[in-house]
């Protein structure tokens, strides 16, 4: 703006048109300086997790067995072995190289890397009533031997693990191989037949296998 | 102030003199221009957050599959006073962590979803991207326009998971991790 004492102090309108064309000049080059904000963006991220999940089967499928062992043994998680496979009618142990065994199999899932650990709890096949010391010169113990994988994956879970003693464990840890998805799930439970050295103590013998699958904390 | 006001008077009636005299005439044109140009202001969030995507079964949670309203942002001030175009690019939610192995055939690393702007045009304006980062544009619109209240909104709904080539498929489960896509508002003059 252009004060009236500004005007005042110029006595020849040549001169005043100068001082105002100048401001407009200075103005125009003022608007032309301006950035051009001829085209404007913004970003808006959509974000989400798929959390780490893994399941087991809820329920399990009597798949195949060895030789003398029948789909009807197998029931909900129990698997129920004949008498005269354990012994015989004289309380030896049955000794043979034939393995008796049966493979049950569910849907189970995974979407990331994964640990399975499988425990027994009382490390083979035990009478628990005779647990910590049975009598001299009887057995109350076979051995089992187990297998937790995933179906036809080539050394995806444990395999032919045998316990030693009870609370024993073996874990498989699936690192950086491609998660299953949802996929069968095998557990295989076997009874080794070794000699032993002495009748099996009679009563009732047991396992339960713990399978435990994980995924990185 | 009267004392300045008289000062002025007298002064402009000194300059009129010569003129008067002479009898010139002097014309001056003032122009000025506005340039064409289009705003985007920023959005009330940046990043509209989905949380947990899964279900118990580890794919897309069923309640994210339909047409409800996950989340939105809101641009208050968006405009453009000259012919224009809208354009929204965007690309699907796609797992940021990287994985040494190849993808397993029944699972997802990438999510589509509806990305609905409304508040320009008269129209709903719907980008649901598939590929690396598809473009979606509205226009030329020939008149200017501005975002009336709540302004520019965008919404997102309908999740769905992608194969490795940008295909729907239902039923896949997801990969553990983060997932993340980008939706990009650009208002571009057509001058």
């Amino acid at each position: 703006m252009l004060s009236p004492r500004h005007i005042s102090q110029n006595h020849e309108g040549t001169s005043v048109m100068k001082h105002i064309l100048s401001a407009l000049g200075a103005a125009a080059l003022m608007a032309w300086a301006m950035p051009a904000l001829a085209d404007d963006t913004q970003s808006v991220d959509i974000v989400g997790t798929a959390e780490a999940f893994c399941s087991l089967p809820t329920s399990w499928q009597y798949v195949s067995s060895t030789i003398g062992v029948n789909a009807s043994e197998f029931a909900g998680t129990t698997w129920t072995i004949p008498a005269s496979l354990l012994a015989d009618a004289e309380g030896n142990g049955t000794v043979t190289a034939d393995e008796v065994a049966i493979r049950v199999r569910g849907t189970a899932a995974c979407n990331t890397t994964h640990s399975i650990m499988v425990q027994s709890l009382n490390g083979g096949l035990t009478n628990t009533d005779t647990l910590s010391s049975p009598p001299p010169g009887f057995e109350n113990n076979r051995r089992m031997i187990y297998n937790a994988n995933w179906t036809n994956k080539e050394g995806w879970g444990v395999f032919n693990w045998i316990p030693q003693s009870a609370g024993d464990s073996a874990t498989y840890d699936h690192a950086n191989r491609a998660p299953p998805g949802t996929h069968e799930f095998d557990v295989r439970m076997g009874l080794l037949r070794d000699p032993t050295a002495g009748p099996m103590v009679a009563g009732t013998y047991t396992d339960q296998l713990v399978i435990t699958i994980s995924v990185p904390g | 102030m009267l004392d300045h006001l008289k000062f002025v008077v007298a002064a402009i009636g000194a300059l009129a003199v010569p003129t008067l005299a002479h009898a010139a005439e002097k014309q001056i044109n003032i122009t000025g221009e506005v340039s064409g140009a289009c705003g985007v202001g920023s959005p009330d969030v940046t990043e509209i957050n989905l949380y947990d995507l899964t279900g118990p079964n580890g794919m897309l949670d069923p309640g994210k599959l339909g047409t409800t309203v996950l989340g939105r942002a809101t641009i208050s001030d968006a405009w453009c006073n000259t012919p224009h175009s809208l354009v929204m690019e965007a690309t699907p939610m796609t797992l940021t962590r990287a994985v040494t192995y190849a993808q397993p055939s029944d699972m997802a690393r990438k999510v589509t979803y509806d990305a609905r702007l409304t508040g320009w045009g008269n129209y709903p304006f719907t980008g649901r991207p598939r590929g690396g980062s598809d473009r979606y544009a509205m226009g030329p619109m020939l008149s200017p326009w501005a975002a009336s209240s709540p302004g520019l909104v965008l919404e997102v709904s309908k999740l769905q998971t992608l194969t490795p080539a940008g295909t729907e498929q239902p039923n896949l489960m997801l990969e553990y991790g983060e997932y993340r896509g980008t939706v990009t508002i650009t208002l571009t003059t057509e001058n």
